[in-house]
């Protein structure tokens, strides 16, 4: 024992913290003691499935590329230059993660909606956003890239700088010098805020069905379908569980440490 | 060849206030403790910094003149930085980082890398140009980074802290090296230091730094047997006795 002190609340802390550990791995070995293992193969491969399989994948890639088109200049940015206002645009920039998505999907549809603040310009430009698939990827981009900007934006603080003026003064510019100096030097971060970016994209269900809708093959993804499905079909539901489950395991294995390190 | 300047900026409640000449060829310690002004000097002079007041001049080409609001970006200046601790890239090979001026000026591929290999070649690195800096000694790592600076051409040359980093055992072998860079080097340059053994082996000329302001420019010999200051005085008794 390395901790100070004994007594009752000694063993009271202890217990709380089994009962938190339970609380985090039950619903787990649930998942995969009442999965129809035996039924995945048949399960997985039904049209539907397949349909929110690949429509997640287009949906949480295509966001996780929006955000880093977006979201890396933004975190350069806010890293890089003092201006008055920097700390609100900040908070306003990592608001969505605190926001319920439920209410992202609403104000999205405040301004992108058909009877949205920029609907009437969007119509008669001929684009639809609330209730497609590029809807989808704009309510996923909103909640998830959040989550590459903050990681971004700590690399870029701490990311030394002479080796930036060192490439500056031996002539390179400064899309150059970002490419082939400063997100080498930060690539732990970068590959940990993108895949932060991406499991928070992948797994978006308020937002979407807000700003977007339930449409089978348009914007229905993986986690509205197993949303669907449990009404139905709890077996569907459970197998598709299992396959975001896999992912996201797949997900924290890849980063091991890498997770923690960027984020402190 | 030449250099003109006249440096003036402030930073808070530092004010650096400093002017000097110097003939192609010279080697010029900035010498100071810390806070005196030089690593700021050498920002401004290396375009890192832009100035509030003066200006700076190499042969004959204005790299910046508050007055007529001239100002050179890093890029276009023609002026070689040896950082403190180096700065390599760490993705890049030790080839690859000497490669990068070159790169970046549009020279091609395979061009760049036979540019940076006669360059590895010389400094006697080229051996390693496979490695990552980190694989590097310090006295290997610090000819790399000679190279990398020196491959563009530079008219002028600027080293801040050169031998700072380096233990006893490397510190030997990179003065040697950097002596006979600097002895070949056709420009102008100047070494920003705090120590005063660095300036009296590396430096034809000494320029004292305190508060941002000169205090002293002569000789190394000069500036060991006449200190202009009470803070110089001691440096330099410190200096014998260690």
């Amino acid at each position: 024992m390395t901790e100070r002190g004994q007594g009752v609340g000694h063993w009271l802390l202890i217990l709380l913290a089994l009962i938190g550990l339970g609380l985090f791995v039950l619903p787990l070995i649930g998942l995969i003691a009442r999965a129809p293992l035996a039924e995945l193969g048949p399960l997985l491969v039904r049209d539907v499935v397949g349909q929110a399989l690949g429509l997640s994948l287009v949906v949480s890639l295509a966001a996780l590329g929006l955000a880093l088109l977006l979201g890396l200049p933004l975190a350069w940015v806010l890293a890089r230059f003092e201006f008055p206002g920097r700390r609100l645009v900040r908070a306003l920039v990592t608001l969505p993660m605190v926001l319920p998505p439920v209410v992202a999907g609403v104000a999205l549809l405040t301004v992108f909606g058909r009877r949205g603040l920029f609907g009437p310009v969007l119509s008669a430009l001929g684009i639809e956003l609330a209730f497609t698939t590029a809807g989808a990827i704009l309510a996923a981009t909103f909640v998830a890239a959040p989550f590459l900007i903050v990681t971004l934006e700590a690399a870029f603080e701490r990311v030394d700088r002479r080796l930036e003026d060192a490439a500056a003064t031996i002539g390179a510019t400064r899309l150059r010098i970002l490419w082939t100096v400063t997100l080498p030097a930060i690539r732990p971060s970068l590959l940990a805020g993108l895949a932060l970016c991406w499991a928070r994209a992948l797994g978006e269900f308020g937002a979407t069905i807000t700003f977007a809708g339930n449409f089978p093959g348009r914007t229905q993804t993986m986690p509205l379908a197993v949303y669907e499905a449990m009404q139905s079909d709890p077996d569907g539901a459970l197998a598709l569980s299992l396959v975001l489950l896999a992912v996201s395991l797949a997900l924290l294995f890849g980063l091991r440490g890498q997770l923690g390190r960027a984020l402190t | 060849m030449s250099i003109r300047a006249d440096l003036g900026l402030r930073r808070g409640e530092f004010v650096l206030d400093l002017a000097f000449s110097a003939p192609s060829g010279q080697v010029l310690a900035l010498l100071g403790s810390n806070g005196a002004g030089k690593s700021t000097a050498l920002a401004a002079m290396a375009g890192l910094l832009p100035l509030a007041r003066g200006e700076l001049i190499v042969d004959d080409r204005i790299l910046e003149r508050v007055a007529t609001g001239t100002r050179l970006a890093p890029q276009a200046r023609e002026v070689g930085v040896l950082f403190q601790g180096l700065a390599l890239f760490e993705s890049m090979s030790a080839l690859d980082n000497v490669a990068y001026g070159p790169r970046s000026r549009g020279v091609a591929k395979l061009e760049a890398r036979a540019q940076a290999h006669a360059w590895l070649t010389r400094f006697g690195v080229a051996d390693l140009a496979s490695r990552r800096p980190s694989q590097l000694s310090g006295g290997q790592a610090q000819a790399v980074a000679l190279a990398r600076a020196l491959i563009v051409s530079p008219r002028l040359l600027l080293l801040d802290e050169p031998l700072a980093s380096l233990d006893a055992e490397h510190r030997v072998e990179a003065r040697a090296v950097l002596q006979q860079t600097l002895r070949e080097f056709e420009g102008v340059s100047v070494i920003v230091t705090h120590e005063l053994g660095d300036a009296l082996s590396l430096a034809d000329r000494v320029l004292v730094l305190e508060a941002g302001k000169r205090v002293q420019d002569g000789t190394p010999e000069q500036v060991v047997e006449q200190p202009a200051t009470a803070h110089l005085r001691a440096m330099v008794e410190s200096w014998r006795g260690g």
